[in-house]
């Protein structure tokens, strides 16, 4: 036997699984639960969140992680991935395509998953860099040289985010406020305000610790928020079909600033 | 209803339109790079052409024109066992939306195993390390695994090189010999001389994306834009398949009927108590 696709040869007609099956007219497990008699009646947030970590969390958690997800829900059709939804209504395309489009794009550099997923890996790295010793300052100055910016501080377009406050209340409700990653991000940010860098913790970033003080790791993450912006986007779907096909902010020619060649004809 | 002019506007270098005499919103001329493109490009250029003026910004050569054209034929179709190809199927034989199936292609064929992500990190290298041969050599022998985003996965093999395989595919390797023989596909040529030290080192086979990546970087393309064009050029065949299967139906198509097998692990967990609360 080649050696090579000796392991191709092994897949090629089995797989085992410890997630899942369907077993057609009988049951499904369910990462080792039975779907519908022991999930029933969960709802599909914690269904998802099962989904996604294979841990149940407490009420009170739950909680403050749909919060995250609420938070960041904006019925704003301006919003770029939500745009995307609204563009999709506007040429009669389908829900589905416009949502599943929109959602893709939310992993974006300037916002979204990005940042989220990119904070949470910060903040877990500062952590076992804090524990080895180094000091909050050298790590900050640390992640400036490699990334010319600290995720989950700072915020493109205003100075300050409206999500933060909302998620901070929600901390003291849940009394979650001393988790050793909020406590963190916390003392990131004291740094970074008090320094010639003036930032402040962001959503992505306050969020990030929360996950981290549930022990989420960063594909968890990446995985738990990707319906984080999908709330926002029915909205645009359904404004855009509701109006005049085509008249979702059309572009007349002379918004495109022209900026390239001048005028030439082709060789052949 | 508003009739001031917009204010914010596209700045592009790819595209000029000028407007239609009576509807402000119609364009009567197209230009893309400076050409007039349906009564100048349209007229005389090819689709390659056309395509490759829309990336590069100018005129390709005849040779430029060729070697795309070529490349474009041997991405076209992966094939139906390509995961790609068989992504945009799945799509195609639930009778889910043509554009479904397209979306799906472009997802599977995104990745760093065999994707477009690995035909850019490969461009990134072609462009740190160009022709050095102690660089290329000390790659090989993993010392320098390109960066990891934590967006993407972790990859368990070295960029370039398929681990199922000892030696290069013969369609792929006919086409990284036949470009190469063109004195403007230097890293090419490079390739050509050096790729079976390069397997002799890492046991593995020059995979598909590094042949594309070395063409890309010979035609001028940059990461992103070699990225972008490799998913754009597989393309054709994913959804082919796809109306294929679409029309052939469900009952014909792989389910894996008796392929799937639940862990005992698993199985013993189900009549368990539910999991512990994590507080």
């Amino acid at each position: 036997m080649n050696s090579h696709y000796e392991l191709l040869e092994a897949c090629e007609n089995s797989l085992e699984t410890k997630m899942g099956k369907w077993f057609a007219g009988d049951k499904v497990i369910f990462r080792g639960k039975n779907l519908h008699q022991e999930l029933g009646d969960k709802t599909w947030f914690e269904l998802f969140l099962f989904s996604v970590t294979g841990r149940v969390y407490s009420e009170t958690q739950v909680r403050l992680l749909n919060a995250i997800w609420v938070c960041t829900s904006y019925p704003d059709p301006r919003l770029w991935n939500n745009r995307i939804t609204a563009l999709a209504a506007t040429t009669r395309s389908t829900p589905p395509l416009a949502i599943a489009a929109s959602l893709a794009a939310s992993e974006a550099t300037i916002y979204g998953h990005g940042p989220n997923v990119r904070s949470l890996h910060f903040l877990l790295n500062a952590k076992r860099q804090l524990t080895k010793g180094q000091n909050i300052q050298m790590l900050i100055k640390s992640e400036f040289k490699q990334h010319r910016a600290i995720y989950g501080f700072g915020r493109p377009l205003h100075g300050s985010d409206e999500r933060v406050p909302y998620l901070m209340q929600k901390l003291q409700q849940s009394k979650a406020l001393d988790g050793s990653y909020v406590q963190l991000a916390l003392e990131v940010e004291r740094e970074l305000k008090t320094g010639r860098w003036r930032l402040q913790l962001n959503a992505a970033g306050l969020a990030a610790a929360i996950v981290a003080d549930m022990g989420f790791s960063v594909r968890e993450y990446h995985l738990f928020m990707i319906p984080s912006f999908l709330a926002g986007m029915p909205p645009c779907f359904i404004e855009a079909e509701e109006k005049p096909e085509g008249s979702f902010f059309p572009f007349r020619v002379d918004r495109i600033n022209y900026k390239g060649p001048e005028k030439r004809t082709w060789k052949s | 209803m508003s009739t001031e002019p917009a204010t914010e506007k596209v700045t592009t270098k790819i595209w000029q339109e000028t407007a239609s005499a009576d509807n402000p919103f119609v364009a009567s001329n197209c230009y893309c790079y400076g050409y007039n493109v349906y009564d100048d490009v349209l007229l005389q250029a090819n689709w390659i052409e056309y395509l490759y003026l829309l990336f590069i910004g100018e005129q390709a050569d005849r040779q430029q024109t060729i070697v795309l054209q070529q490349l474009a034929i041997a991405l076209a179709n992966p094939g139906p066992r390509d995961a790609s190809v068989r992504a945009a199927m799945n799509a195609g034989v639930g009778g889910s939306t043509t554009a479904s199936c397209l979306i799906a292609a472009i997802a599977v064929n995104a990745g760093q195993f065999g994707g477009g992500r690995e035909v850019y990190s490969l461009v990134e290298c072609i462009q740190a390390m160009d022709m050095d041969l102690s660089q290329w050599l000390a790659y090989a022998r993993k010392e320098r695994i390109a960066d990891i985003d934590c967006l993407w996965p972790e990859t368990n093999h070295l960029a370039g090189f398929n681990p199922y395989q000892k030696t290069c595919s013969e369609i792929w390797l006919k086409l990284l010999t036949h470009v190469a023989s063109d004195t403007n596909m230097p890293f090419c040529a490079w390739l050509v001389t050096h790729y079976a030290a390069f397997e002799n080192i890492t046991k593995c086979a020059m995979a598909k994306s590094f042949v594309c990546a070395a063409i890309f970087k010979d035609l001028g393309f940059n990461s992103e834009q070699a990225e972008a064009l490799y998913l754009l050029l597989s393309l054709p065949g994913a959804v082919v398949h796809a109306l294929e299967q679409k029309v052939s139906g469900w009952r014909h198509y792989p389910f894996f009927a008796n392929g799937l097998d639940l862990a005992q692990s698993t199985l013993n967990a189900v009549s368990s108590e539910p999991v512990e609360v994590c507080l």
